[in-house]
């Protein structure tokens, strides 16, 4: 029980608690665009859990040796990004030569890998020392985050792009960055986070 | 020279202001939003960011035309690391506080979607030139929202600029969070939009951002999820697809064209066989659309680009339909509303007509009670003198003839009818002068009588002597 336990409590701190995408704007740009095409919403984000949870727990496996824990930030930003890339390239091959996809697959699993939000979770267990269990709950909440930021926006969107009172100034991308800006304030009311005005 | 210059300054212009990747691509948002908090860090995320892009779009413009998409991806992410590591080392020496504070960001930018989107979109498929343009106007454009945003956080956010206190009165911390950068970045998007608007009326930022597809469903069927094609970079072509593949491509699209017009015109036959069932409130809105112009598109089937207005007419057709109903409805209550108006006025007309129906026969009964009493007194006065019997016809004509007028009269209108109390009244009168008028000229005619009785009695005397005449005549005759 305390192994669900603690690996629930982390997947839920990084899906709502601590969005990451709206506390630490870690995917906004790619939860933004993925939004304004909701057809490519399941797939890219069954991606991104995957690679998210993969890297994280690959990462906090090779935090456990001495060598690796004594090397600076900036080398341990290469090590994450070399695990991404050779997960990348293993998943590319997997799924090429046994699955067989398509192209369109190819490029989807390219957007989701490539991606702030996947190398930030590392970045995050790096900071907060979490173990095995809690790095894999921060992947699984990361991915799932990055779902429920793109349906929020989504939601947002569709009223944005119907309603006609909106100044011609303010379509489009303006409207938008001021609706995800509210939704990041109201998460990090939630966070806890005073704002002295 | 002169085209050349122009080509340059469009695309710089286009890079740059009208299709900036932050204000209107919404790309590179997460290191605006997170860390630009102070000019500092603004100044290192960009000098970052911007070599970055610049380098690796040559190099791909350069080396990687031939290599496969997802190939270059990882490429990208190698070059963003290895660019970073002299740009960390060198602010590391000279601004440590302020590397601390873009903390991973710095190494994040490595898998920025900027360097990817542009690779993919320009580099790839351009010469060294214009790649090299349209890196610095894009570079030039990040870097500039970068730092407009992050001295503006730092001023209000802080109250200072370059780590110089400005000793403002109010400060404003919540922009410091990420929210704060959001909204900063929207507000600034809207001002360069309608500066753009004054300045290039025929440029048009919202295209850079599509909408096109944002009312589809999250959840699709298996097979449009499979039969839809996803290229975040570029949604015009398919570079890796040979020309071959793309004819191909096309005669699918077009056989399926036609079965779905055999399958709606499948439904078009099968609507006429419904329609008996179908509602009244239903049939409505058909008749209405068989009568208005065919302006809306009909529903086709399905191009990607012709489903979005498809939709946006059905939508537009069912608010139509939606008025025109309520219109019937209004129709159909003002139609009630006067039909019972005509039938009110119908009633009364019948009521007036049976009124003055009444009233005929009450004259009627009037008159014929008055010319008895008249007859009655007349018989009364002259009991013992025969009373003339060319009188009598007289006075019979004479009340034909009035009987016969009045109800002429009677018929003409219903402002008559106003009259028909006073002319009773009148009538009535007449009536009781009448038998008075008769007794006075029976009293006249008896203060007369011996004037017919002498005429009666020269008339019988003048019958016996012509009776005796011829009698004499024969006496006389026999004598001789």
């Amino acid at each position: 029980m305390s192994i669900l336990g603690s690996l629930f409590s982390t997947a839920l701190f990084a899906c709502l608690l601590q969005n990451l995408i709206f506390t630490g704007a870690y995917g906004g740009d790619e939860a933004i665009r993925m939004a304004a095409k909701p057809k490519q919403l399941f797939p890219l984000s069954a991606f991104i859990v995957y690679l998210s949870t993969v890297v994280s727990l690959i990462c906090v496996l090779l935090e456990q040796s001495a060598r690796v824990r004594a090397l600076n930030t900036y080398a341990h930003a290469a090590i994450f990004v070399g695990v991404l890339i050779v997960v990348y390239l293993i998943t590319l091959l997997f799924v090429k030569v046994v699955l067989k996809v398509k192209k369109r697959t190819v490029r989807r699993l390219g957007v989701a890998a490539f991606n702030t939000l996947v190398l930030a979770v590392p970045f995050i267990n790096y900071r907060a020392a979490y173990g095995v269990l809690e790095a894999v709950g921060t992947g699984i909440g990361a991915g799932v985050a990055f779902v429920v930021a793109v349906l929020l926006i989504n939601f947002g969107l569709r009223a944005i792009d119907k309603n006609e009172q909106i100044p011609k100034a303010f379509k489009g991308t303006p409207a938008i960055f001021i609706y995800v800006a509210i939704l990041s304030l109201a998460f990090t009311g939630i966070v806890g986070r005073g704002i002295n005005l | 020279m002169s085209d050349r210059n122009r080509k340059i300054a469009d695309g710089i212009r286009n890079s740059a202001l009208i299709q900036n990747p932050v204000l209107f691509e919404a790309i590179g948002i997460a290191p605006i939003a997170a860390i630009a908090v102070s000019l500092k860090t603004a100044i290192i995320l960009a000098v970052a960011s911007c070599l970055e892009l610049v380098i690796i779009e040559l190099f791909t413009c350069l080396a990687l035309k031939k290599a496969k998409s997802y190939f270059r991806m990882p490429v990208y992410a190698a070059l963003g690391m290895l660019i970073n590591l002299p740009v960390f080392m060198f602010f590391a020496k000279f601004t440590p506080n302020e590397t601390l504070n873009v903390g991973i960001f710095l190494p994040l930018l490595a898998v920025n979607s900027l360097i990817a989107l542009h690779c993919e979109r320009f580099a790839v498929k351009n010469k060294m030139k214009d790649t090299f343009v349209d890196a610095i106007s894009a570079a030039a454009g990040y870097a500039f929202v970068l730092l407009l945003v992050g001295t503006a956080r730092e001023i209000l956010g802080s109250g200072t600029i370059y780590s110089v206190d400005l000793h403002l009165p109010v400060q404003l911390t919540g922009l410091l969070a990420p929210f704060g950068g959001l909204l900063l970045v929207g507000f600034l998007a809207a001002a360069v939009k309608g500066l753009i608007a004054k300045r290039y009326p025929e440029e048009d930022p919202e295209k850079a951002f599509s909408l096109q597809e944002i009312s589809e469903s999250h959840v699709g069927s298996f097979r449009t999820l499979a039969q839809s094609e996803f290229n975040p970079y570029d949604d015009t072509e398919d570079e890796d697809a040979p020309r071959v593949k793309r004819e191909k491509k096309e005669k699918p699209v077009k056989e399926k064209h036609g079965k779905k017009k055999t399958k709606q015109e499948k439904i078009k036959k099968e609507k006429p066989k419904k329609s008996g069932k179908v509602s009244k409130q239903k049939e409505k809105p058909d008749i209405v659309a068989a009568e208005m112009p065919q302006s809306v598109p009909a529903a086709s089937p399905a191009a990607k680009t012709e489903e979005r207005p498809v939709r946006r007419a059905r939508h537009e057709d069912d608010d139509y339909l939606l008025e025109f109903d309520e219109m019937l409805s209004e129709l159909d209550s003002y139609k009630k509303k006067q039909h019972e108006k005509a039938e009110e006025a119908e009633k009364t007309a019948e009521a007036a007509k049976e009124a003055e129906k009444a009233e005929k026969d009450a004259e009627k009964s009037a008159d014929e009670t008055a010319e008895k009493e008249a007859e009655a007194a007349a018989q009364e006065a002259s009991v013992g003198e025969p009373a003339p019997a060319e009188e009598k016809p007289k006075r019979k004509a004479k009340s034909k003839a009035k009987t016969e007028s009045e109800p002429k009269k009677k018929t003409t209108s219903k402002a008559k009818s106003e009259d028909a109390p006073k002319k009773k009244a009148a009538k009535s009168e007449t009536a009781t002068r009448k038998p008075k008028k008769k007794a006075e000229d029976e009293s006249a005619e008896a203060a007369q009588p011996k004037k017919p009785a002498k005429k009666k009695a020269e008339t019988t005397k003048k019958s016996t002597s012509k009776a005796k005449t011829p009698a004499k005549k024969q006496e006389g005759g026999d004598e001789k």
